[in-house]
């Protein structure tokens, strides 16, 4: 994880891989869509924004 | 020899802010502060008042705002402004034959200088009707000021004896000063510090003062944190209604992620604030949601969806528990070098039918009496003209409206229609002849600021003449 340094914990990679898990991945746009909102969840999260 | 009060209120503030902090013994938010620090319970609370600024950006043209209208002073005005030959518009020069519908008639006797007369811009035609009904007063050459000043006082090489407010004609350190009294970066606006005293007069402190225009310093306190709306409603986080990238679990992980507590005291922190937004979305937007206006705002009308808003707020006073509220509104594009009469009259619209709009929306609502707005801007502008616009200037003229107004009469003293006359810093730069202090103490004072309190909120009054100018009876 590039721009976590490895900081986010395993609740939060939980968090955004359940919710990941739940998209629908077959075309190109869904996973595209994937990626997105998984790249989101991680920039939004307290951990990735507060730096340490 | 004057030392420049206001760094002593930021001085001030950091030492409580510095104790505030010991006492809780961590970095606790501000606004978490704003129960335990609670301490000026200044006002009566059983009605209610609200303060409106309308701030022009960009630093509007008073000089085609308010204009000569009696022939002498219209002379002067259409000569310096480079008018077309029989009184006729030319240059930045309005005709003279378009403004007899908007030629001011006080509802007092009044003598000003040189017997001007004024007209308002052709386009302000709701103010005009505000200012017949004596519900909008004008206030005649006000700017920053750190004492009163002379023109030769503005000359003199001794800025020890005769400061003058920092960054004179400068965009961004005037609207700051404008609206906290001191240059760009200043984080304390005069308006906030009205709240921060008005903090404990409402239930939900946080809804104290409010912006419909983006962050303004106006608006900040040192206690009062700035809330900000939009002309829709609170501002929500909207993946968490409608889901992320089409999938409500995304949505759902996000409020989780957003919102759930953490060891960590800056996360935890982080956290919270946004805990706290959310929540205050669902409380002010379910305000808000019963409070239809029959007033017509007009469309296509930046200025007027923001006063709009305002006024729906007003009207959820009641299920909001606020009692005294300072608002923040604002227009852009005043800065018109160029281009100044093709522009600069469809704002002069937008600001007079938004204006007006708003004061019948406080009559609706039954708040008129309890409801001030005033016009605020950068600096006014040049009389002379750059041949395509005015340039950047220092005092301007500006409005006051509201049913408690004593109004359909100027306050302050007009300037000569001249560019070499003593009240003016050269190209008709008016030298104010009024000071911002001046102006937002008399308009504290009607909210409820006691006079020992005054230089607290505005810390140069005390050079001035006069705290209460007399917008109100």
């Amino acid at each position: 994880m590039k721009f976590t340094a490895n900081q986010l914990s395993s609740d939060t990679r939980t968090i955004i891989r359940d919710a990941i898990n739940t998209m629908p991945s077959g075309s190109d746009d869904e996973k595209r869509r994937r990626l997105h909102a998984a790249t989101l969840l991680v920039m939004a999260s307290p951990e990735y924004l507060v730096q340490k | 020899m004057h030392i420049d009060k206001t760094k002593d209120i930021t001085r001030r503030v950091m030492m409580r802010r510095a104790l505030g902090l010991a006492m809780t013994g961590s970095a606790l938010p501000l606004a978490m502060n704003l129960a335990a620090f609670g301490e000026a319970a200044a006002f009566d609370n059983s009605d209610y008042k609200a303060l409106v600024c309308v701030f022009l950006y960009g630093g509007s043209d008073h000089n085609n705002t308010l204009i000569p209208y009696d022939l002498d002073n219209y002379d002067r005005y259409h000569a310096i402004r480079g008018g077309g030959p029989g009184r006729t518009a030319g240059h930045i020069a309005v005709a003279r034959a378009d403004l007899s519908a908007t030629a001011l008639t006080p509802l007092v006797s009044q003598t000003l200088t040189d017997d001007l007369r004024y007209a308002l811009n052709p386009q302000m035609t709701g103010l005009k009707s505000l200012f017949d009904a004596g519900k909008a007063a004008i206030q005649l050459n006000v700017g920053p000021l750190m004492t009163p000043l002379t023109l030769a006082q503005f000359n003199s090489p001794n800025r020890v004896l005769y400061p003058l407010p920092p960054k004179l004609f400068s965009h961004n350190d005037q609207q700051s000063v404008w609206q906290s009294l001191a240059s760009e970066g200043s984080t304390i606006g005069w308006g906030g510090r009205i709240g921060d005293l008005a903090l404990s007069s409402n239930n939900r402190s946080i809804l104290t003062c409010i912006s419909a225009a983006g962050n303004a310093v106006f608006v900040s306190g040192d206690q009062a944190l700035q809330y900000q709306i939009s002309p829709n409603g609170a501002v929500a986080i909207n993946p968490l209604q409608t889901g992320l990238y089409g999938s409500q679990a995304a949505g759902d992980a996000l409020r989780t992620l957003i919102t759930r507590t953490s060891s960590h005291v800056l996360e935890d922190e982080f956290t919270k604030v946004t805990r706290r937004s959310i929540e205050m979305e669902g409380i002010v937007n379910a305000a808000l949601s019963p409070v239809s206006l029959n007033t017509a705002f007009p469309a296509n009308n930046s200025l007027a969806a923001q006063m709009r808003i305002v006024a729906r707020l007003i009207g959820a006073r009641n299920t909001l528990g606020a009692k005294r509220q300072v608002f923040f509104v604002s227009l852009g594009g005043f800065d018109n070098h160029d281009l100044l009469m093709e522009n600069h009259p469809a704002l002069m619209r937008q600001v007079s039918d938004a204006m007006t709009a708003f004061y019948n929306a406080t009559v609706e609502l039954g708040v008129a009496n309890k409801v001030t707005a005033f016009t605020a801007s950068d600096f006014g502008r040049t009389l002379s003209s750059n041949g395509n616009g005015s340039d950047h200037g220092w005092g301007s003229h500006h409005f006051v409206v509201g049913g408690a107004v004593n109004g359909g009469r100027y306050f302050g003293t007009a300037p000569h229609i001249s560019i070499t006359s003593d009240d003016q810093v050269g190209q008709g730069r008016l030298l104010p002849s009024t000071s911002v202090d001046q102006m937002g103490a008399t308009l504290a004072r009607w909210f409820g600021v006691s006079n020992s309190e005054l230089p607290t909120v505005l810390p140069n009054i005390g050079r001035f003449g006069s705290s209460n100018l007399g917008y109100f009876s």
